[in-house]
């Protein structure tokens, strides 16, 4: 009984699946209604100038998504024809021209050295490039070696051609969700900093800082005209923050807050730093 | 955690700076000019207190003038576009009244004194035939079911006025066979007859005239109903008195004016140019034809160049000897703008046509005569390849000598004062000459208007004008209907037998075929400079290889795709390797490669199509970015963290083309390829959904830069592209597109939001590449940013840096007021931005063009190679000289010393 009721199961889930699966297909095939690709067909030229001639045709269905690779036969007089071109360091030039069902025709031309056609014994590369419509707007040619020296050695022939599809890329877009997501976590992580190690600024640098305020308070007993050097910073001309950290430097503690709250020009990204090390002098005077 | 912030925020305010400016070098690297534009309406104010010219321009501009100079005193931009075009100034007291707008007419009144708005209300409307004010009352005549309907509104507050006047539609025979002057309405009937009626009463009288015409146009401004009819170059003037219509023939072409002087006595003024430096004025009385003696002028001038000048506005007044006098405020086809006191002069000329530049170029200026002697001496054997100097001693000798010679003159001449030092003098052709550090050049601009100009850059002075009236009109771009004019530099100022070399490509005035227009680029002269060409030329590339005279030959390729050598019957220095050349249409979407082999002799050469690309219709091909041929990479790859090198993908042949397709689900779609010009392979191409104009490209270096409007996010937004080789350098030894690597490069991208609009970018260019790059960018706000191209790197990494000194990825691009270089200059309507280098390695001239002209020069990182202007040139002497003295000293000191250990 309950195998029975599997095996029923079973078949309904298929019919889903089936059912599924045509709608998908009937999507897939009204995706599809465009005009697509039925076939390339390709002609090349041999004697620079005298016309294309046939080479072959390539039957290319777009829907498998594969790459296509035919094997064309070509005769022993064209092949002698190519060697000759490769011999002269010509360019061997190829007209194709892509059809699609409906029986639409578009030309395009590519061209390689006739020596890398050779030099590569006959196995070469068609890019058809796609649209975002999925129709093509050009066709490179390219071979499979960069050898242009031995001609001699082509004992084929047949053509291997491999055909590639290749579409466009999408285009990046502002990635401002994972920003968002990197400012949060990085705010996690400074609130869980901060209740672990409540230590302030002052506790955690007060190597640092303590030298430097003696050799401040040193600067400034020694030089008391130093005491108005910092004034100068105020002038819009100081820009850089260097010259605020130069004025701290030779200020006397009592100038120094002073200081900040004039030099740092509003709105310009140092005030934030400023205002860390703001902080620490005036609680070390207190 | 918190010190790597600091770190950051210390390492970006240290960016910043680079662009900081201080206070007291405002204006002084820098230049701006403010223009209007092309005048379309204008009116006099000659009340004494504020004596001022009101203009309305196409550029829709509406801006007050002080008369006696010229220099704008307010300026109001309105929309741009057919929303923002002025049909209609109407001067009060108070106020000047403008209509502008096609659908939708908006009526505003700004103060005369200080352009502020007063009052604005608008309306919306249909098949607008002609606007004008009768009596306070804005008059809007339009058709409707076969009827001319005439509004009327209070023109200050908008209230429709009682009556809608309607005229049989029978009447109006098509716009081009009528014209309305001061209210009345004057059209040719099936039967050739003229028939004039007033549209301000609903009367239906109408006067009629028998008078053959082909052409009907109104006189602008006229006081009185007033029309010229044209008939096989014959002018008539019509004009309505009394009730009554009156015929006067007019015996030369030129442009009129009527000026009601007394109450039944008018004033008709003409005006022409006969030259492209003279202007020629008549005056007479209307009614009687009595010619006013005191208002027949010929001004002549000779740096003047202007064509068919009009009246504008004028104002005439009596005189203390009891003469008629007359201001004339008089545009011209060329676009510039003058006031003209008759009898009298040209009291000042401004060339408005400068805000419709569509060219421009920044040529070097040749070397002095001294430096040009010392070159020729001293120059290496390629130099002497156009010295054609002879390098047997005793003439070097006497060489040596007489340039010694020839310095040790300028050099008394200077000290004794009896010439001025060059750079004393602005303006003369002494001064045009090449300074050390490659700072001063001089811009060469062409303008929409048919004149080119070349001007100063270091203080924006006109040097010269040349107008091409006669000479060609300009093709038009199919995609976006502006005008193009190719112009290459052919020769340079380096080669000093041969003067700098300039050509214009231009379309023939009767025909499609090219006119080439060469021309001096350092003083603008032109000897047999134009020449016809029986072909239309679709492309035109430069060669690699100069020609015998050191001209710089440029390959023609006609609609035919057959090529032609320029200049053709000279030979060429050396063979050409094979030329690649590439042609685009942009309505078809039409892609072609040719290669050219072109012999030594340049004569008779064919090209050989080598690949073809087609878009699919309707794609149209709307940007073509290549990189600057000037441009030098200088690093070949980034060091990252783990001290690998990745290498940078540097083809000189790519370019970039932008096409846009209308799309059913998407509006529309961008897409961008990148194409090797040579091969034809499609290296890369990425689609942009919804994304639509503004459009602006920048192709530099290994990465490129594309900016446009999204349309579902509302915002514009930067994709930012960067092409690597990888880790491995593919083409070391050297570089060939044609059966190249088949590994197509590493693209990183990234996308980036601008907080504002973008009107133009551009990325700088330094001589060597040393300099890091900065990318220029006008925004619809009127700053002009610096942008560190750090900023906008695909590669600014989200999570840990992936290189050093990497900013981290932030998606919004920050708009520092520091980073905008021209300060309180606020630029409107930016058309585009020139960039060039200088000698100098750290610095780039920068020159912004639009309403607004701005030059200025940036340096990216910091001037590097240049001494600080604060630098203390005493201290480091004295320091010197210190130590010298001292080390002198002391070593005799020392020796003493050694001399008595020595004895010891």
């Amino acid at each position: 009984m309950v195998t029975i009721l599997k095996r029923i199961l079973n078949t309904m889930n298929y019919k889903l699946i089936c059912l599924f699966c045509s709608i998908f297909s009937s999507i897939y095939c009204s995706d599809s209604s465009y005009d697509s690709i039925s076939d390339v067909y390709l002609e090349h030229e041999l004697i620079p100038n005298a016309g294309f001639t046939k080479r072959s045709s390539i039957l290319v269905n777009l829907e498998s998504r594969n790459d296509v690779v035919s094997i064309s036969t070509i005769n022993d007089s064209d092949i002698q024809l190519l060697k000759q071109l490769a011999f002269k360091n010509e360019l061997y030039r190829l007209k194709v021209t892509v059809r699609t069902l409906s029986g639409k025709e578009t030309h395009f031309l590519t061209f390689t050295r006739a020596c890398l056609i050779v030099g590569s014994k006959l196995n070469d590369i068609l890019t058809l490039h796609l649209d975002h419509l999925d129709s093509p707007f050009a066709v490179n040619l390219a071979t499979t070696s960069s050898n242009c020296n031995s001609f001699d050695e082509l004992n084929t022939n047949n053509f291997t051609t491999t055909v590639f599809f290749r579409r466009p890329e999408t285009s990046p877009v502002p990635d401002t969700a994972t920003y968002i997501q990197k400012m949060e976590r990085e705010r996690d992580a400074r609130e869980k900093g901060k209740s672990n190690n409540n230590k302030s600024m002052l506790g955690k640098y007060w190597m640092y800082i303590l030298p430097l305020v003696i050799f401040m308070m040193i600067a400034g007993a020694s030089n008391p005209e130093a005491r108005h050097v910092p004034l100068n910073c105020c002038i819009p001309k100081t820009l850089a923050g260097c010259k605020v950290i130069v004025s701290i430097a030779s200020a006397t503690l009592q100038s120094l807050k002073i200081n900040f709250l004039n030099c740092i020009p509003s709105g310009s990204p140092i005030a934030d730093n400023a205002s860390v090390t703001n902080t620490s002098p005036s609680e070390l005077i207190l | 955690m918190v010190s790597k912030l600091i770190c950051i925020v210390l390492f970006s305010s240290f960016l910043f700076t680079v662009n900081g400016l201080y206070e007291d070098q405002a204006g002084k690297f820098d230049w701006k000019q403010n223009y209007v534009g092309e005048v379309k309406f204008s009116s006099i104010d000659v009340d004494v207190t504020t004596k001022r010219l009101y203009v309305a321009t196409k550029k829709n501009v509406v801006a007050s003038l002080a008369i006696d100079t010229g220099d704008i005193i307010w300026r109001q931009i309105l929309e741009k576009g057919p929303e923002g075009s002025v049909e209609l100034i109407h001067p009060t007291k108070s106020k000047i009244i403008t209509v502008s707008g096609v659908d939708v007419v908006k009526v505003r009144g700004w103060d005369v004194k200080d352009g502020y708005l007063h009052f604005e209300w608008s309306t919306e409307t249909n098949n607008v035939l002609y606007l004008f004010v009768f009596n306070g009352l804005l008059h809007n005549v339009y058709s409707s079911n076969n009827l001319i309907a005439v509004d009327t509104y209070h023109l200050e507050t908008g209230v429709k006025g009682k009556a809608t006047y309607t005229f049989p539609a029978h009447w109006f025979s098509g716009s081009d066979r009528c014209a309305l002057s001061s209210g009345s309405l004057a059209c040719f009937d099936v039967a050739g007859k003229l028939n004039i009626g007033s549209l301000i009463k609903s009367n239906n009288d109408r006067l009629s005239l028998d008078i053959i015409g082909d052409k009907i146009e109104a006189i602008p401004g006229s006081p009185i109903p007033a029309f010229i009819i044209t008939n096989k170059n014959v002018e008539k003037l019509v004009y309505v008195k009394e009730n009554t219509i009156h015929l006067r023939s007019l015996t030369k072409r030129s442009s009129s004016f009527i000026y009601t002087y007394m109450a039944d006595r008018h004033i008709l003024l003409q005006i022409s140019s006969p030259m492209q430096d003279t202007i020629v004025t008549e005056g007479s009385i209307l009614e009687d034809s009595t010619v006013i003696e005191s208002l027949s002028s010929k001004e002549s001038k000779s740096t003047l160049k202007i064509s068919n000048p009009r009246i504008s506005s004028a104002f005439c007044g009596r005189s203390k000897a009891n003469t008629v006098n007359c201001v004339a405020l008089v545009s011209t086809h060329d676009q510039s703008l003058m006031l003209l006191k008759i009898p009298g002069s040209i009291k000042w000329h401004r060339e408005e046509s400068l805000t419709n530049i569509i060219n421009v170029e920044l040529v070097d200026l040749p070397v002095s005569d001294i430096e040009a002697a010392i070159e020729k001496e001293f120059g290496n054997k390629e130099s002497f390849l156009d010295h054609s100097v002879s390098t047997g001693a005793f003439s070097m000798f006497v060489r040596r000598l007489f340039s010694q010679l020839q310095q040790l003159r300028t050099l008394f001449e200077t000290v004794l004062g009896i010439i001025e030092t060059p750079s004393k003098t602005t303006g003369t052709k002494s001064n045009l000459v090449r300074d050390q550090f490659g700072l001063h050049k001089i811009i060469v601009a062409v303008t929409s208007a048919g004149k080119i100009f070349g001007i100063d850059n270091l203080n924006g002075e006109i040097l010269w004008t040349v107008l091409l009236c006669g000479v060609g009109t300009f093709y038009e771009n199919k995609v976006n209907g502006l005008p193009s004019a190719p112009m290459h530099l052919q020769r340079n100022s380096k080669h000093l037998s041969y003067s700098p070399m300039c050509t214009l490509l231009l379309k023939s005035e009767d025909s499609e075929n090219t006119v080439l227009f060469t021309f001096n680029p350092i003083n603008g002269e032109s000897k047999n400079g134009v020449t016809q060409l029986p072909y239309r030329v679709v492309q035109a590339v430069p060669l690699p290889i100069l020609n015998i005279e050191s001209v710089r030959s440029l390959i023609l390729f006609d609609s035919s795709n057959s090529p032609h050598l320029y200049p053709a019957d000279v030979p060429l220095s050396s063979k050409p390797p094979p030329v690649y050349i590439y042609i685009a249409n942009p309505i078809n979407g039409l892609l072609q490669g040719f290669t050219v082999d072109v012999p030594i002799s340049g004569k008779e050469f064919s090209a050989k199509e080598v690949w073809k690309t087609q878009f699919n219709k309707p794609t149209q091909i709307i940007a073509i970015g290549s990189r600057d041929a000037m441009e030098h990479v200088h690093s070949q790859g980034r060091v990252l963290s783990d001290r690998s090198v990745l290498y940078k993908y540097i083809n000189p042949n790519m370019v970039a083309i932008l096409t846009l397709a209308p799309d059913t689900t998407h509006k529309s779609v961008l897409t961008l390829h990148l194409l090797d010009a040579v091969s034809g392979i499609i290296i890369y191409s990425v689609v942009h959904k919804r994304a639509t104009y503004p459009i602006h490209l920048v192709h530099s270096e290994n990465w490129l830069l594309c900016s446009y409007y999204n349309d579902k996010t509302r915002r514009t937004e930067i994709a930012s592209y960067e092409l690597y080789d990888g880790n491995q350098l593919s083409n070391s030894t050297d570089f060939s597109s044609v059966g190249g690597s088949l590994i197509p490069p590493i693209v990183e991208k990234q996308a980036y939001i601008l907080p504002g609009f973008l009107q133009a970018m551009k990325p700088t260019i330094t001589e060597k590449g040393i300099t890091s790059k900065h990318i220029l960018m006008a925004t619809t706000t009127g700053h002009l940013l610096e942008v560190p191209w750090a900023f906008l790197d695909p590669r600014r990494p989200l999570g840990e840096p992936k290189e050093e000194g990497a900013i981290p990825y932030i998606p919004e691009l920050p708009m520092l007021s520091e980073s905008m270089i021209n300060y309180n200059k606020s630029l409107m309507r930016v058309d585009g931005i020139y960039t060039t280098p200088s000698s100098l390695e750290s610095t780039c001239l920068v020159f912004v063009y639009g309403l607004d002209l701005f030059y200025t020069r940036v340096a990216p990182s910091k001037t590097f190679d240049v001494l600080k202007e604060d630098f203390d040139y005493l201290v480091i002497i004295i320091v010197t000289t210190i130590l010298l003295v001292s080390a002198y000293v002391t070593k005799n000191l020392a020796s003493q010393k050694a001399l008595k250990q020595a004895w010891k």
